[in-house]
């Protein structure tokens, strides 16, 4: 995935108008391009053209339904773990091999390691986490979600 | 809701994205051997139930010019948690808020329902560093943090 901002000049008014409005969803019918493209004064033909660019360029790096696992009967946990940092690059290893586990990140925290497994059944959580501390010696601290404050971050382009 | 198989197939079809034509939903349903009214009827009872959080568009915050994110815990105590939480949540640049146990070692838990609050803020130039591991590319995620260059 593209790291670094785009060049100046990049995305002119309506690719904004794009990024900005396609953000809060698409509707679900026959032909929703142009439903919002009408909305943004453009053709439908231009708006999936703008799109098909914007995703090529790396301005957008999904397009489509974003899925609730939970709400399908799966589950997420956060998880952390303090890594000896000689160890650190072993470890991402062991913990990246596992297919439950979404996303991992280091952070400037005793808890330098932070990653987040995905299974389809809630069970599935204590397995992953076991099998990783079974497999570093380390031990994994688990922050389940109790309660959802906010989730909806946009950004304006 | 119990999404049957026909649902997982939907699913399945979409879950790397939806085709950049006209009528997207006649397209997945060609693939499928569906037709495009079941497979429309079916996303749109996804989308009410919550299956579907909604059929939009990801932004590469990086690439629209954001350059940093940070984490951050927050030990607050019980009786407030959940006014603060929200609150933190309204902020325009708090990405995501959650309240969750707390099991640090050197954070008591023995005092358990004990409750953190979790935000993932993404800021100008000047927020904490963090390093990307690894990520996996998750359609069924719609909450990550994201890699920071």
């Amino acid at each position: 995935m593209r790291g670094a901002p785009l060049p100046p000049g990049t995305l002119d008014d309506a690719d904004r108008a794009i990024l900005n409005a396609l953000q809060d969803g698409l509707p679900i019918c026959p032909h929703p391009f142009a439903e919002i493209a009408a909305a943004l004064h453009l053709d439908e033909a231009e708006l999936i053209a703008r799109i098909a660019r914007l995703r090529e360029i790396g301005a957008v790096t999904r397009f489509g339904p974003f899925f609730d696992a939970e709400a399908m009967g799966g589950a997420f946990c956060l998880c952390a773990m303090a890594v000896p940092q000689d160890r650190f690059d072993a470890v991402v290893t062991l913990v990246n091999a596992l297919p439950e586990v979404a996303h991992n990140y280091e952070r400037a925290h005793r808890l330098n390691m932070w990653f987040v497994l995905a299974t389809e059944r809630p069970e599935g959580i204590d397995r992953a986490a076991a099998r990783i501390e079974r497999e570093t010696g380390l031990r994994v601290l688990r922050f389940p979600k109790e309660r959802e404050f906010f989730i909806g971050f946009r950004v304006a382009a | 809701m119990t999404i049957d198989a026909i649902d997982r197939r939907i699913i399945a079809a979409t879950s790397g994205g939806l085709p950049l034509v006209s009528a997207p939903f006649a397209e997945v349903a060609r693939w499928l051997g569906l037709e495009e009214d079941e497979v429309i009827a079916r996303m749109a009872a996804m989308q009410d139930s919550g299956v579907i959080r909604r059929i939009a568009l990801a932004p590469n915050h990086y690439a629209l010019g954001l350059v940093a994110n940070g984490m951050s815990v927050w030990d607050v105590a019980d009786a407030q948690v959940d006014d603060l939480g929200a609150r933190i949540g309204a902020l325009d640049f708090v990405s995501h808020c959650y309240r969750r146990p707390r099991a640090l070692p050197d954070w008591p838990t023995t005092c358990s329902p004990c409750c953190t609050a979790t935000a993932g803020t993404r800021s100008r130039p000047g927020g904490p560093r963090s390093r990307p591991c690894w990520a996996r590319p998750a359609a069924a995620m719609t909450s990550c943090i994201p890699r920071a260059s």
